[in-house]
């Protein structure tokens, strides 16, 4: 059991951080509160029965699932060999990896269309029977894209943090280089990877820029939640549109809600 | 303690100075443009203000975009979509001042150059396996004047099986039609006269749809009226109207 922290008076530095913290909440309040006052009950329970809706939604979780999965399966190895090993260039592979997150997302989706395009992969792939472009294929390698570099920045941290001497005393006891990696470390930075996973998969689900570039602005078809906000802010369906966002929402934060719970009780703190 | 309160102090006037360190409305026009209108608009923009010095800020994109935009902000002076469709619209709620009707804003079909022998006139887009590219009915002019085309080409159905993808603005589907990754797209005249050889142009039976007219509106909401009906008259004028000829929309009869 953890010794509790010990119950202290607010210091005058308590009083001057808690202003800020005070005027971010309020904007983030201040946010949810204007969108939800645009919305009639009626536009909500339209948005929740309209097909479209309900195709969006299901769409942007099956897909952010998906690119959250290739983002870990990518991304997870990689920063395990960033953090644990150092090889000449490594400031370069590390500049390179940050790239992707100050990208911006309408730009990723240009690089992206240009590289699946005809003129570069798309034809070679599409002899394969592979189609990139404006299919839902498309929505997953944008979001991907995002989610494993997340990935292997945030994991890069989470393995720094451990202490590699208690892999190496592994070793000396006769773990095996997979028994090291299984057994010690990837417990140790357990609460990292995950707390990686979910702002990869947050960011998976929330990406617009480079899904309408790569897979178009198809209704009923690669209409991920996001896009549907876009298409009907576009037509004026400013309700719909809002009613989206907060379904969008509400689903991501029931989600972070139990993941947050989950590394609560795995962590113990 | 004194001291920590006057720090607290400091920083919130320092959040409050950024968030008063908004645009300053009023030294300039603000106007919304549908993207398939930037070349012309952004040539007419610097010539307005060599002549005159009145600086013309334009925000691009598609014109159901710009409209709800314009509802939300409730601010700024003119509105160039890409059809009359969207100021009449706007017109309904009592959003604007003036309008004049500027240039025709035509489709045609854009067949990516190296299928230029498979796709040799409309009916070609029925075929099999031929990938459309069409803008968004309700985000882009001409996405609406796509659907009717498609309606009255008599293979309608057969031609929406091939639409591979709507993009929402012209723009979006000139890059994908320019690159071959999609067979044709049906877009604005105006596209291949600005960027000659990147595509094929057939043309589009004119009785196949309502000629779209891009115009130029004042909006109610303008708080110096005057100076944006002196810039609209400038697009109107001759020397407007020629400017967008060069860019390849022609002036609407009058």
């Amino acid at each position: 059991m953890r010794p509790r922290p010990l119950r202290r008076r607010l210091t005058g530095l308590d009083c001057l951080a808690a202003v800020p913290l005070a005027l971010i909440l309020l904007l983030v309040a201040g946010v949810l509160a204007a969108l939800a006052l645009r919305l009639s009950w009626a536009e909500l329970l339209t948005a929740f029965r309209s097909p479209e809706t309900r195709f969006a939604l299901w769409l942007s979780l099956w897909t952010s699932a998906a690119a959250l999965a290739a983002g870990v399966a990518l991304g997870l190895p990689a920063a395990y060999l960033l953090a644990r090993r150092s090889f000449p260039g490594q400031a370069v592979v590390d500049t390179l990896l940050d790239i992707p997150m100050v990208m911006p997302p309408l730009v990723a989706g240009l690089g992206l269309l240009f590289l699946f395009g005809r003129r570069m992969l798309g034809e070679p792939l599409a002899a394969m029977g592979i189609d990139l472009l404006f299919s839902p294929a498309g929505v997953v390698l944008a979001q991907a894209f995002v989610a494993a570099t997340v990935m292997v920045r945030m994991g890069k941290a989470a393995f720094a943090a451990t202490d590699p001497g208690l892999g190496d005393a592994a070793r000396t006891l006769g773990a095996t280089p997979w028994g090291v990696f299984w057994s010690v470390d990837l417990p140790l930075a357990a609460r990292g990877l995950l707390a990686g996973a979910v702002l990869a998969w947050a960011r998976a689900l929330g990406e617009f820029g480079a899904t309408l570039l790569l897979a178009g602005a198809t209704r009923l078809r690669t209409e991920t939640l996001p896009m549907a906000v876009f298409l009907n802010i576009a037509t004026g369906e400013t309700g719909v549109a809002v009613a989206c966002a907060l379904i969008l929402l509400a689903v991501a934060s029931a989600l972070l809600l139990v993941l947050r719970g989950l590394g609560g009780a795995r962590g113990g703190a | 303690m004194r001291a920590t309160w006057r720090a607290a102090g400091l920083m919130i006037a320092a959040v409050l100075m950024t968030a008063a360190g908004a645009p300053a409305w009023g030294q300039e026009l603000y106007a919304y443009v549908g993207a398939g209108l930037r070349p012309p608009v952004d040539a007419l923009i610097e010539a307005y203000r060599q002549k005159t010095g009145v600086t013309v800020k334009a925000e691009y994109g598609g014109s159901g975009q710009l409209l709800t935009r314009i509802g939300e902000t409730g601010k700024g002076d003119l509105f160039i979509p890409g059809s009359t469709a969207y100021t009449g619209t706007l017109k309904e709620k009592g959003g604007v001042r003036e309008e004049w009707i500027l240039v025709l804003h035509g489709p045609v079909l854009a067949v990516a150059n190296g299928k230029a022998d498979a796709i040799q006139s409309f009916s070609d887009l029925a075929k099999p396996g031929v990938k459309l590219g069409l803008g968004d009915p309700a985000a882009m002019a001409l996405g609406r004047t796509a659907d009717e085309i498609l309606d009255r080409s008599g293979q309608g159905d057969a031609i929406r099986k091939n639409v591979t993808v709507r993009a929402a603005t012209v723009k979006q589907l000139a890059l994908y039609v320019i690159d071959g990754n999609v067979d044709a797209a049906i877009i604005g005249a105006a596209e291949a006269a600005q960027a000659p050889g990147t595509f094929v142009v057939r043309a589009i039976p004119t009785d196949w749809y309502q000629a779209e007219y891009a115009p130029v509106a004042v909006l109610s909401a303008s708080t110096q009226p005057d100076a944006a009906a002196a810039f609209a008259a400038f697009l109107a004028s001759d020397e407007g109207l020629a400017v967008f000829a060069r860019y390849g929309f022609p002036p609407a009869k009058r």
